[in-house]
């Protein structure tokens, strides 16, 4: 249904020169009805990844495919058209509402825009409202007089209203009081049912991205490390990145007694404009060996349906497989 | 469908929330009540005056009664001429506001387009738009007015012009300003993946959400173009006599202030009651448009 | 012996333009040397004012009416401000959630670092060499060429703990810390928690850690007091609250979480409604409108009542729930 082709993205530094690399050859596929998680920290890429499927911008090299349709160069009204197909949910939800239109106002300008329900709009509005859970006497109010997990509902609805097939969620509850997380994310999977929807699911919330994904992909500093079912990647990795990750998630439970807590990856998330030779990951590595430091590896099938970048990984799986 | 989502709804939203009117709001408010008081009297008086209904002819001279002191038939008194001070008002008042809305009106138009459009697509038309400001600002306001009535001449569209080219700057520093974060705006980024055009997204999403100060800068730039009518007519470039202007009504009262001082309070009185009010009101409207604000 | 920390009865109340309101009422825990407690609470619990209200540093518009607070031994409310900020600093002391903010931007941080012993009438020079070391103490490289840094030269990781090296410099008896890892990807907060861990246990320090996160909790205290609508719910030891939480909303939180090693991914168990906005609060338990749990009896406030080894603000103990 969705997917990206060796990504590249670079932007160019301002007031300086030289690039900041956010993406490095990303590929990856969304199926149909499918949830695809995305996990990483901060410069992994996967905002800009958000932006370039849902072409809000262009990559500098590689495509993006939606249902067959080669996003790239796309202008004007074919890119309005593909508009309705993929939508996003934002993070913010305050900051994602127009304050000065009512719920009802903000979700009739959208199916006025699409020509979407000639002559029944408001009908249509109060259906989009009760597929998210409000009822119809929301659209009377401003976004700051409902609160945000309500807001949420809100964009969800909006984003619904052109009725896509693709939905990118960046950090939807991240925002979101924790009481409140619960209920959006049913939401979001009685919906994805509903309504046959794929989605495409970002969060550092790593145990939420593991409730809602189907299959997951690990980033880190503009490539994907890591790709494959919810069951594996997070329980049983393949990279060590995303042994880290899963070591680092604070977990709800005291563990028993005298259990020490792992001991925690050092370093920093190094810069973009600079990354490291060879394997990005190696300067934190705790298995880095002297290949790591100078060539780069690639995304490599090491279990069924399971892959992974990385030297050390690679040889102790494939040495293992079947020929 | 309605099991897809549960949520407990919060009591208030089982109705739909009765809302007061913006204009209900805004007399509601101190500020909006005392300025749309002040500011409708003087545009009443204008009103009157246009509409020819006025006490005495405003140019209309009556020799016998010269320097006459506030009384039943002169309301206001008379000044040297033997004319009506508050006619003269009146009508002083009317061609004021006359030059100071068409003025801020261009000025707004004009200037917010501009900084709309700069603020939106940033690049060359940014910095030319910016550039061609800096030179304007470059002038003091007062005398660019007067460079501006000085070539084009006397007379109270010249004076309006003048006024326009002034502001027109402002307006587009003002709007653009609050258009370069608003274009980052969730709401905006989400209105172009909804594939809303770029015209939609500044009328109906922008310009509303820059409406508050747009409006504060309508009520300061009204203020200042009164003041300046006012300023230029005193200083002998506004409308030529025998027409009544508020500001050539104060220059010429100023040999008679100690014999007949209704002649200098009267003008002078209607110019800060306008400024007055028309700052009050901005405050008022800017609160009551706004739907964020509880009162 | 005396608990480093006593809070009895405290309140905050805001006093705007929608009149005076309550926000948190009737708060009083203890925190013993050397202990580690979390205070608990999502937005609106009022949990990052009732520490500011301890330190005596409200902002314009807050007050707290009643509430004794003492601070090894001495009663904090009423002090004059030149000693309390005696103790600000040197015993007390507090680190937030966003260090661009918390640092001043144009100060170098070794500046900065020094400044809290500079303050309490330490020398200099002498301010500067300890300062160095704390840095150290904290794990940032280089110290003798990072001091001379300024804070938007460091990433997020790196200023957070440039902002505990400033709080833990005059080593302090009792830190506060509100939030500091929200903001910071979850591989640097295992970093910055593991460091706050050592040095709880190397320096016995007490630590009251806020926070919404009640994974961070888990790894980092040995108690932990859930905050609601202003008002403490629960007081647990961290295994028994995990294991068996006595209030009904610790247990809906608690349940509400997705959990990483789950086998079987059942739709989350959601809390209807939403927390309540300060000058709504229901009257009798303020968590009534959303419990599963309430009875008649909820009509009334509870206090904190002991239930097992916790003490708990909740009429129906655990053992009657439905």
């Amino acid at each position: 249904m969705l997917s990206a082709t060796d990504l590249w993205k670079r932007y160019p530094i301002r007031g300086g020169s030289g690039q900041v690399t956010a993406l490095a050859g990303v590929t990856l596929g969304v199926s149909k009805g499918e949830t695809l998680g995305v996990v990483g920290e901060s410069g992994c890429g996967k905002t800009t990844l958000a932006r370039l499927l849902l072409r809000l911008e262009e990559p500098t090299s590689g495509k993006v495919e939606l249902d067959g349709v080669d996003l790239t160069g796309l202008r004007g009204h074919e890119l309005r058209a593909i508009r309705r197909r993929i939508q996003m949910v934002l993070q913010d939800p305050y900051a994602s509402l127009n304050p000065r239109l009512t719920v009802a106002e903000a979700l009739i300008e959208v199916v006025r825009v699409h020509r979407l329900a000639a002559g029944r709009e408001r009908q249509r509005v109060a259906e989009l409202l009760d597929q998210v859970g409000l009822s119809a006497a929301y659209g009377g109010r401003y976004p700051h007089e409902i609160s945000g997990g309500q807001r949420q509902r809100v964009g969800i609805a909006r984003a619904l209203a052109v009725e896509p097939q693709v939905l990118v969620l960046d950090e939807p509850v991240s925002a979101l009081d924790v009481s409140v997380r619960a209920e959006i994310m049913n939401l979001l999977v009685r919906l994805r049912a509903a309504l046959g929807l794929t989605y495409v699911f970002i969060s550092h919330d790593i145990a939420m991205v593991r409730h809602i994904s189907d299959r997951i992909a690990v980033m880190y500093l503009g490539r994907v490390v890591e790709l494959g079912p919810w069951q594996l990647v997070l329980d049983q990795p393949l990279h060590p990145y995303t042994n880290a990750l899963r070591e680092a998630i604070p977990t709800p439970d005291p563990g028993p007694l005298g259990a020490r807590p792992h001991t925690p990856l050092p370093g920093e998330v190094p810069n973009n404009a600079n990354p490291p030779a060879g394997c990005p990951f190696h300067p934190r590595c705790p298995l880095a060996e002297d290949i790591c430091r100078v060539v780069r590896p690639e995304l490599i099938e090491m279990r069924p349906g399971q892959q992974a970048a990385c030297h050390v990984a690679a040889r102790q799986h494939l040495a293992t497989a079947p020929a | 469908m309605s099991e897809v989502g549960v949520a407990i709804r919060l009591p208030s939203a089982a109705t739909a929330p009765t809302r007061e009117p913006w204009w209900q709001r805004l007399l509601a408010s101190r500020s909006g009540a005392v300025g749309a008081a002040l500011t409708g009297a003087v545009l009443l008086a204008a009103l009157a005056a246009l509409a020819g209904l006025v006490p005495h002819d405003p140019i209309v001279q009556h020799p016998a009664d010269r320097l006459l002191s506030p009384s039943w038939t002169y309301l206001l008194g008379t000044d040297q001429f033997g004319r009506d001070t508050l006619a003269r008002c009146m009508a002083g008042a009317a061609a004021s506001l006359q030059v100071s809305l068409l003025a801020v009106g261009l000025a707004t138009v004009v200037g917010t387009t501009i900084g709309v459009i700069a603020g939106w697509y940033g690049g060359w038309i940014d910095l030319v738009a910016m550039r061609l400001t800096d030179v304007f600002f470059a002038f003091p306001a007062i005398l660019l007015a007067l460079t501006v009535v000085a070539a084009l001449g006397r007379g109270w569209f010249n004076v309006a012009i003048a006024i326009a080219i002034v502001y027109t700057p402002i307006f587009v520093r003002m709007a653009r300003a609050p258009v370069l974060s608003l274009r980052e705006a969730q709401y905006v980024l989400a209105g172009r993946l909804l594939g809303f055009s770029v015209p939609r997204l500044l009328l109906r999403h922008v310009l509303p959400n820059i409406s508050s100060i747009v409006i504060v800068q309508i009520t300061l730039a009204l203020s200042w173009a009164i003041l300046t009518e006012s300023s230029l007519s005193f200083l002998g470039l506004g409308q030529p006599p025998p027409a009544p202007s508020l500001g050539q009504m104060v220059s010429e009262a100023k040999s008679l202030a100690v014999v007949a001082p209704w002649t200098l309070f009267a003008p002078a009185l209607v110019i800060v009651i306008a400024v007055v009010g028309l700052n009050l009101l901005g405050d008022g409207l800017r609160d009551a448009l706004d739907p964020t604000q509880e009162r | 012996m005396e608990p480093l920390l006593k809070v009895s009865d405290l309140s905050v109340v805001s006093s705007g333009r929608e009149g005076r309101q309550e926000i948190v009422r009737g708060v009083s825990f203890e925190v013993r040397e050397a202990e580690s407690v979390a205070l608990v609470g999502e937005s609106g619990s009022g949990k990052s004012l009732t520490m500011l209200a301890v330190m005596g540093l409200l902002g314009p518009g807050l007050s707290s009416p009643t509430g004794e607070v003492r601070f090894g031994g001495r009663e904090l409310r009423g002090m004059p401000e030149g000693e309390l900020r005696q103790l600000r600093g040197a015993e007390l002391s507090m680190i937030y959630q966003d260090p661009m903010t918390s640092l001043n931007p144009m100060m170098r941080i070794g500046d900065q670092v020094a400044e809290t012993l500079t303050a309490h009438g330490t020398g200099e020079s002498e301010a500067s060499r300890r300062a160095r070391k704390e840095l150290a103490r904290v794990g940032i490289p280089d110290p003798d060429r990072t001091a001379r840094s300024y804070p938007h030269e460091f990433s997020g990781g790196m200023r957070q703990r440039a902002m505990i090296a400033t709080a833990l410099v005059a080593g302090p008896r009792l830190l506060i810390a509100d939030e500091p890892t929200t903001a910071l990807d979850v591989t640097i907060q295992q970093q910055i928690l593991a460091l706050v861990r050592e040095r709880q246990r190397s320096d016995r320090m007490a630590t009251i850690w806020i926070s919404h996160d009640l994974g961070v909790v888990a790894q980092l205290v040995t108690r932990v007091l859930v905050m609601y609508a202003g008002r403490i719910v629960e007081d647990a030891p961290v295994r028994e609250l995990f294991a068996a939480p006595q209030h009904p909303y610790t247990a809906a939180l608690l349940a509400s979480l997705p959990h990483a090693g789950d086998l079987v991914r059942a739709p989350l168990a959601q809390i209807g409604g939403v927390p309540p906005a300060p000058g709504s609060v229901p009257s009798g338990c303020s968590f009534r409108p959303r419990c599963p749990q309430a009875v008649e009896k909820c009509l009334e406030d509870p206090a904190l009542m002991p239930r097992n080894s916790s003490l708990a603000a909740c009429w129906v103990p655990r053992e009657e729930w439905k």
